[in-house]
C-alpha cells in the first residue's frame, strides 16, 4: 500500500487533478499541508519523498482488500456492500433526538451511549454550519455535545484534521463520524508503517454518502438567495421530490437538485464507497420512513457497541425488508458503477484505476 | 555632551559626514527641519531632532519628501532657515515642487539635502540626483570631506538667501556616514521671526520667471568662481589632471599616491558643482592635454566639462577627456581609489598591484570555496516573515496563481529567500499598490490572478493612499496587506502618522490606518500576522471577493518590543524535536529561515541561539511537535 | 603623533547586529584624541538584517583619509565573527597583517537552510595563519555563558594588542564621551576583559 510517495505526487496525482476529498488525513501533521475552507494545498514541499500525507490520502492507490482483511479478517463476499454482521432499521428512542438530529438519530444516540458508557473517551464530530456554509469539527469529551454536531453535512470538510490535532498526545479509545472517504483514510492511517496514534481510534461510525458539495460551488450558489450566516438545517427529502431545502431562521427555502449537481465536488464521480465499507458501524437513511435509519453493524466492537445500546434502551431496530435491502444494493452497485466509468474515462485505460486497488473478483463484477 | 551642540570652536571631533551636516546647518542657524527618513539622510534630521529642544528648532518627520519641503519651504518664505534631507529616491518624489519653487523664488534659506545611494546599498535603485540641479536651475554643491560637509551646508543658507533660491547639498553614501574629523565653528545665534508677506506664485508669466532664474544662476556661478570649495592640488603646469568632485577627491588623492604619480598628475577638486565655475576651471585647464574626470554615479560633470571644453576651445585647445565615455570608469555603480588607480594605470601605461599575485590566488583558494554567502534576512522575530509565511500559504490555496507586488521597506527582502521569495514586483515607494490596482483592471483581457498589494505602516501614509482610493473608485480587485511595525522600521524604526510619537518623542495624534481605508470604503481586517492560521483563512477568505480590501497585519517591530519590554527565554525540547522525519522535515531552521535557530548537525536536533533569539515565540506555536518552549508561556 | 605607518589600515568587521559601528566609533573616538586624522568608513543598511559588515578605519597624521582601504591595504584586521575574519583576509590581507579573531560562529541563514555548510573554526584559523603575519584568537565566552559586548571585548583587545599607538586612557576617554553614564561601568568592565584575554595569549 505504501508506495513511497510523498507532498509533490500527492500534488500531482490528487490536488492538481481535483480530485481531493477535502478529508484532512493529509493536514494537521506537519506545517507543509494547510486547509483552508474545504481547498487543501501544499505549502511548499518539505523534501521528504515517502511521506505519511500520501500514505494515507484515499486517492492515492489504496489496497482495498488489504485493509478489509486488516480490519475484518477476510476479504468480502458481497461486492454491494462490503462486509457485515447485520442490517437493520434503527432509531433513537428518545424522539428529541431524532427531531434535533438527522432521521432515525441514531449516529448522536450511539455516540452519546458510547461516550457515556465508557467504550470512547472523546469522540471527532463535525456540525453542518458554523456561522457560515462550512462545517466546523470538534473533540468532544461529553455527551451533552454531541446534538450539538448531528444533522447532516452536504459539504466535506476536514474532520480528519480535528482527529490529527486530537492524537498528537496520547489519547484513551476515540470514536469518530466521517463520510466514506475519511473512514477509507483513516484506515490507511491505522494500518500505516508510520507511527500515528490513530490506533486510538476504537470507533468509526460511516454514513452512507452518494455525494458532496464543494464550498465554493454551493456558496456561489446560494450567494445573494440565502443569507448562509443564518442557515440552521438542510435537507434533501426523498425522491420524486427532488429538490434541497434550507432552513434558515426566517423559514424554508427550496431549491432545485439539478441546479446543486453542478457544485458536487469532481472526486465524488469517482468516489467506490457509498455505504462506508470500512467502518465499525455504517449509517444512512430508509427510503420513505424519516424517522428511521438504515443500520449495517460490520465489527464486533460495532456489535457490541449496538448492542448494548439496545440493550439500554438507547436504540431500537427492526429487521429491513427485503425490498429496500435491495434497493441499497443496486443504489450502492450504481456508485460504483458510476465510479468506474468515469476513472477509466479519467485514464483512458481499463487497466489503470487510479486509486482503487481492487480484488480480481471485484473488478470481474465490475469490468 | 552631544558634538552637535558642543560650544566650542576650533575643537576636532569624530563625525559622521551627515552628523557634520547637520551641524553645519545649526552653525548657521537653522530654525526648521523637514524630512522623511531614508537611507543614507536619516542621520541628518536625527541629529538636528537630537538638538532641537536645546536649541528652540522645529524638527519633523513628514509624511513624505514633498510634504517635507513643501512644509520646509513654508518656514522659508516666512523668513526662515530652513533644511529638507531626503535620499535620491526622495528627491524624485518632491520633483514637481523643486520644479516650481526654483520660478517662485524663496525668502529664507532654504538648503535641500540629497543623498545618493551609488550601487544601492540599501536602496532599490541608484540615480545620481546632481542632474536635478541642472533640470531645475538650481545651484548644487558637492562636499568632498567631512569638515566640507559641515562647512558647505553653513554657507548654502547665505547662498539660499542672496539668491533667493533653495540650495541643493548632494552627498553620497560613503561621505554621509563614513566618520572623520571635523572642527567645529562658532554657533549663529538665532533671533529671526516669522512673517509670512510677498507671493510667492510659480505659473505667473513662467518664461519670464525662467529668464530670471537664469540670472540668479549666473549670480550663482559668479560666487562660485572665487570659492574656496573649488582648489588644485599637484604641479604647477600639470599637463594631465584628475578633475573630480565630491567622493571622487579622496579616491583620486590616493590613487595618484598609491601610483607615484604626485609629481605628474594635478588634481583639480569642484565643489560647487552647478551652475561650474567656469573661468576657474578653463584658467586650471589652460596647460592640460588630458583630463581624468572622477565622479559617482552619473558622468555629469564628465558632460558638463565636455560642454565647457567646446565652449572653450579656442583658449583650451584639445583636451583627451577619459572618463565614463571613454570606459576607464564605469558611469554607473559606485567608485573608490581601487577603480581610479585602474584607470590611471592603464592610461599612463602602469601597472596597479596592491598585493603580490601568488598570494592573491592563494587567499582566494583558501578563502572563497569554503565561505557561505550571507544573504540579508529578516532580524529575529521580525513579524514579516510570519505574514509572508501566511500570504504564500494563502495564495497557494487560493489556487490561481495569484502573486504579490511589492513595496519599498524592510518587507522589500520579501522578494528572496528571506520572504520565501514571495513579492515579484519592487520598484519606488507606493508601486505594491499602484501596481495592484491596474492588475486588479485585467479581468476583461481574461486575467484572473489574484494580486496581494504589501506595504508597509510608513509607505501606506507616505505613496499608498492613492493607490487604494485609485482601486475603490475604479472598482479594481485589490487586497492590499498593510505590514503595520508599528514604525519606519528599515532606517532605523522613527516615527510616523500611526506611531503616537513625534520626532522629539513627545506624544503626538494617531492617524488610524484602518480608518482611513474604511473612510475610502475598502473592506478592512486587522489581525495579527503571529495568529498565522487564522491570517492565513483570513487572507484565502478575502482573496474570494472582489473590490478594494486592505487586511492590517498589525505586530510590533519585534528588535523594539525586545529592546523595550526584554527578552522571553526560548529553548527547544531536544526528545520532542523530530527534525529530519516526515511531520517536520527541519521546518523551522531551514523553511521559516529566522536566524534565531539553527540545526545542530551533531545532535540532529533544533536549537536556539540565545544571542541571536530576540523571544518572540511565533516557533513555538509553528512547531508541529510542540518542541520549542517560550519561558512563560 | 607620528605613526610608523601612515595611513596605518584597521578594518572592524562582524556580522550586522553585533555592534561594529559602536567598535570603530570608539577606536577612532580614541584616535582623534591622540591628535590623529582618522576616517571610518562604514557599510550598513541592510546590514541590520544579518548581512556581513565592515568597519575601515583609517589613521593619519598628515591628512584626512578616504574611507576605503584598498584590496590588499589592512593592516590590522578585527573579526567579531570567524568567517568574515576569512572574508576580509582574502580581499585585504597581505603577508604584513595581523589579525585579532573571535572564535564563536554565527550562522548565515542559508546554513541554517542547509544549502551551505560551515567550515570548522579549527580550519577557518589555520587558513587566517597561512595568510596573515600573526593571528590571535580572542575567546569571547567562557565556561558557556552567553557572550555580549563581543564588540567592546574587542576593542578591549585590540588596545591591548599594542598593534596601534594608542594608549589605554584614549580608548577609556572616547568610551566616556560615547555612553551613556548607566552603561558605562559594564562596557568599561568588558572592554579590560578583553584586554586581559589578549594578554593571556
Amino acid at each position: 500500500m505504501a508506495e513511497g510517495k510523498g507532498p509533490l505526487d500527492l500534488e500531482k496525482e490528487v490536488l492538481n487533478e481535483g480530485l481531493c476529498a477535502s478529508c484532512g488525513a493529509c493536514v494537521g501533521i506537519c506545517p507543509y499541508i494547510k486547509v483552508v475552507k474545504d481547498r487543501v494545498a501544499v505549502i511548499e514541499p518539505c523534501g521528504i519523498s515517502e511521506g505519511q500525507c500520501y500514505d494515507f490520502c484515499p486517492r492515492t492507490p489504496t489496497d482495498i482488500p488489504a485493509l478489509e482483511r486488516r480490519l475484518f479478517g477476510k476479504e468480502r463476499a458481497d461486492y454491494s456492500l462490503g462486509l457485515y454482521i447485520s442490517i437493520e432499521m434503527a432509531q433513537a428512542t428518545d424522539s428529541s433526538i431524532r427531531r434535533r438530529a438527522q432521521y432515525g438519530g441514531v449516529v448522536s444516540a450511539l455516540i452519546a451511549y458510547a461516550l457515556d458508557s465508557g467504550a470512547i473517551e472523546s469522540a471527532v464530530l463535525t456540525k453542518p454550519f458554523d456561522s457560515g456554509l462550512m462545517p466546523a469539527s470538534t473533540l468532544a469529551e461529553e455527551s451533552v455535545r454531541v446534538l450539538e454536531y448531528s444533522g447532516s453535512n452536504y459539504i466535506s470538510s476536514a474532520t480528519l484534521s480535528e482527529l490529527n490535532k486530537a492524537i498528537k498526545q496520547p489519547r484513551g479509545a476515540i470514536g469518530i463520524v466521517g463520510i466514506p472517504c475519511q473512514i477509507m483514510a483513516l484506515r490507511k492511517m491505522q494500518a500505516s508503517q508510520h507511527e500515528t496514534g490513530a490506533e486510538a481510534v476504537k470507533l468509526a461510525i460511516g454514513l452512507f454518502c452518494t455525494w458532496a458539495l464543494s464550498y465554493k460551488g454551493f456558496y456561489e450558489y446560494l450567494r445573494g438567495k440565502v443569507d448562509t450566516s443564518s442557515i440552521k438545517r438542510i435537507d434533501i427529502p426523498p425522491p420524486p421530490a427532488n429538490i434541497l431545502v434550507v432552513h434558515t431562521g426566517d423559514g424554508a427555502l427550496e431549491f432545485p437538485l439539478d441546479e446543486i449537481r453542478g457544485a458536487i465536488k469532481p472526486t465524488c464521480n469517482i468516489c467506490y464507497d457509498m455505504t462506508s465499507e470500512l467502518a465499525d458501524i455504517s449509517v444512512g437513511m430508509v427510503e420513505g420512513m424519516n424517522d428511521w435509519n438504515t443500520l449495517i453493524v460490520r465489527t464486533p466492537a460495532g456489535e457490541q457497541l449496538v448492542a448494548g445500546a439496545r440493550a439500554n434502551g438507547i436504540i431500537e431496530t427492526r429487521p429491513l425488508d427485503e425490498a429496500r435491502l435491495a434497493h441499497l444494493r443496486e443504489a450502492s452497485m450504481n456508485k460504483k458503477r458510476k465510479a468506474i466509468d468515469e476513472i477509466v474515462r479519467r485514464t483512458g485505460d481499463n487497466s489503470n484505476l487510479l486509486y482503487l486497488r481492487l480484488s480480481d473478483a471485484d473488478r470481474r463484477n465490475l469490468l | 555632551m552631544s558634538t552637535f551642540t558642543m560650544d566650542r570652536p576650533g575643537t576636532s571631533v569624530l563625525m559622521m559626514g551627515n552628523e557634520a551636516i547637520a551641524r553645519g546647518a545649526i552653525e548657521a542657524g537653522v530654525d526648521f527641519c523637514a524630512a522623511y527618513p531614508g537611507t543614507p539622510s536619516t542621520e541628518i534630521t536625527e541629529s538636528l531632532a537630537s538638538a532641537a529642544e536645546h536649541l528652540g528648532l522645529y524638527v519633523e518627520w513628514s509624511t513624505n519628501e514633498m510634504v517635507a519641503l513643501q512644509a520646509a519651504a513654508a518656514a522659508s518664505f516666512a523668513g526662515l532657515r530652513a533644511i529638507v534631507a531626503m535620499k535620491q529616491n526622495g528627491v524624485n518624489v518632491c520633483s514637481d515642487f523643486l520644479m516650481t519653487v526654483s520660478l517662485s523664488g524663496t525668502k529664507g534659506g532654504l538648503v535641500i539635502v540629497a543623498a545618493d545611494d551609488p550601487s544601492a546599498i540599501s536602496s532599490s535603485n541608484e540615480q545620481d540626483s546632481r542632474n536635478f540641479a541642472s533640470f531645475a536651475d538650481l545651484p548644487l554643491l558637492e562636499p568632498a570631506t567631512f569638515q566640507e560637509a559641515k562647512d558647505m551646508t553653513r554657507w548654502a543658507f547665505e547662498l539660499s538667501e542672496n539668491l533667493g533660491l533653495p540650495c541643493i547639498i548632494r552627498s553620497v553614501t560613503r561621505l554621509s556616514h563614513s566618520r572623520g574629523n571635523v572642527r567645529l565653528g562658532e554657533i549663529a545665534e538665532r533671533q529671526r521671526v516669522a512673517r509670512f508677506d510677498g507671493a510667492y506664485i510659480s505659473g505667473a508669466f513662467v518664461a519670464v520667471q525662467h529668464a530670471a532664474l537664469h540670472m540668479k544662476l549666473e549670480q550663482a556661478r559668479e560666487a562660485f568662481e572665487d570659492s574656496d570649495f573649488n582648489w588644485y592640488v599637484g604641479p604647477e603646469n600639470a599637463k594631465f589632471i584628475i578633475v573630480t568632485s565630491g567622493s571622487g577627491w579622496f579616491y583620486s588623492r590616493e590613487a595618484v599616491a598609491a601610483l607615484g604619480l604626485d609629481e605628474n598628475v594635478g588634481i583639480l577638486k569642484i565643489g560647487t558643482t552647478w551652475p561650474l565655475p567656469e573661468r576657474f576651471i578653463t584658467q586650471h585647464l589652460k596647460q592640460a592635454t588630458e583630463i581624468l574626470i572622477v565622479e559617482e554615479v552619473d558622468p555629469f560633470l564628465e558632460r558638463n566639462i565636455k560642454v565647457l571644453l567646446v565652449e572653450q576651445a579656442k583658449a583650451l585647445g584639445s583636451i583627451e577627456v577619459y572618463g565614463a565615455k571613454s570606459g576607464h570608469l564605469p558611469g554607473f555603480g559606485d567608485i573608490n581609489q581601487d577603480k581610479v588607480a585602474r584607470a590611471l594605470a592603464s592610461i599612463k601605461g602602469l601597472e596597479y598591484r596592491t598585493r603580490d599575485e601568488a598570494y592573491v590566488q592563494r587567499a582566494t583558494e583558501l578563502a572563497l570555496p569554503s565561505l557561505p554567502p550571507r544573504m540579508p534576512t529578516f532580524c529575529p522575530g521580525c513579524p514579516h516573515r510570519a505574514s509572508l509565511w501566511a500570504i504564500k500559504a494563502a495564495l497557494k490555496l487560493d489556487g490561481r496563481e495569484g502573486f504579490v507586488t511589492g513595496d519599498i521597506g524592510c518587507y522589500s527582502l520579501g522578494a528572496g529567500p528571506a520572504g520565501f521569495w514571495q513579492l515579484k514586483t519592487l520598484h519606488c515607494m507606493g508601486a505594491g499598490t499602484g501596481l495592484a490596482t491596474g492588475f486588479g483592471q485585467l479581468g476583461q483581457f481574461g486575467f484572473d490572478q489574484p494580486v496581494i498589494a504589501v506595504c508597509g505602516d510608513s509607505t501606506f501614509f507616505h505613496a499608498a493612499i492613492p493607490g487604494l482610493i485609485n482601486a475603490r473608485f475604479n472598482n479594481s480587485n485589490v487586497l492590499m496587506v498593510v505590514l503595520d511595525n508599528g514604525g519606519t522600521a528599515m532606517t532605523g524604526f522613527q516615527p510616523h502618522p500611526s506611531s503616537g510619537y513625534d520626532a522629539l518623542g513627545r506624544p503626538a495624534p494617531v492617524v488610524e490606518i484602518e480608518e482611513v481605508c474604511k473612510a475610502i470604503g475598502a473592506k478592512v481586517k486587522v489581525r495579527d500576522p503571529f495568529e498565522i492560521d487564522q491570517a492565513i483563512a483570513d487572507l484565502y477568505d478575502m482573496l474570494q471577493e472582489d473590490g478594494a480590501k486592505v487586511m492590517i497585519f498589525r505586530r510590533r517591530c519585534h528588535l523594539i518590543e525586545s529592546k523595550e519590554k526584554g527578552r522571553k527565554k526560548v529553548y527547544v525540547e531536544p526528545d520532542k524535536c523530530i527534525g529530519d522525519d516526515c511531520g517536520c522535515a527541519r521546518f523551522c531552521s531551514r523553511v521559516f529561515n529566522c536566524p534565531g535557530i539553527i540545526w545542530d548537525q551533531d545532535a540532529q536536533k533544533a536549537r536556539i541561539d540565545e544571542v541571536v533569539c530576540t523571544g518572540c515565540g511565533v516557533c513555538a506555536t509553528l512547531c508541529p511537535r510542540g518542541a520549542i518552549i517560550v519561558e512563560g508561556g | 603623533m607620528t605613526l610608523e605607518k601612515d595611513p596605518l589600515n584597521l578594518i572592524i568587521t562582524g556580522v550586522g547586529g553585533q555592534g561594529n559601528v559602536l567598535a570603530s566609533q570608539i577606536v577612532a573616538s580614541a584616535g582623534i584624541k591622540e591628535g590623529l586624522y582618522v576616517t571610518v568608513g562604514e557599510t550598513y543598511g541592510a546590514s541590520q538584517r544579518g548581512g556581513p559588515v565592515m568597519s575601515h578605519v583609517r589613521f593619519s597624521s598628515k591628512a584626512q583619509c578616504s574611507p576605503l582601504i584598498s584590496e590588499g591595504q589592512a593592516d590590522i584586521i578585527v573579526a567579531l565573527e570567524p568567517v568574515e575574519a576569512l572574508r576580509v583576509m582574502a580581499e585585504f590581507g597581505s603577508p604584513d597583517t595581523s589579525v585579532i579573531v573571535s572564535p564563536r560562529p554565527i550562522y548565515p541563514i542559508w546554513v541554517l537552510a542547509g544549502q551551505a555548510k560551515y567550515p570548522p573554526i579549527e580550519e577557518i584559523i589555520e587558513k587566517l595563519e597561512e595568510l596573515a603575519d600573526r593571528v590571535q584568537v580572542v575567546s569571547v565566552s567562557d565556561d558557556g555563558e552567553v557572550p555580549v559586548g563581543t564588540n567592546v571585548l574587542m576593542v578591549g583587545a585590540l588596545a591591548a594588542s599594542g598593534l596601534l599607538p594608542i594608549p589605554v586612557e584614549a580608548y577609556e576617554e572616547a568610551m566616556r564621551d560615547i555612553f551613556a553614564p548607566k552603561d558605562l561601568e559594564t562596557n568599561l568592565q568588558t572592554f579590560r576583559k578583553g584586554m586581559r584575554a589578549i594578554a593571556g595569549g
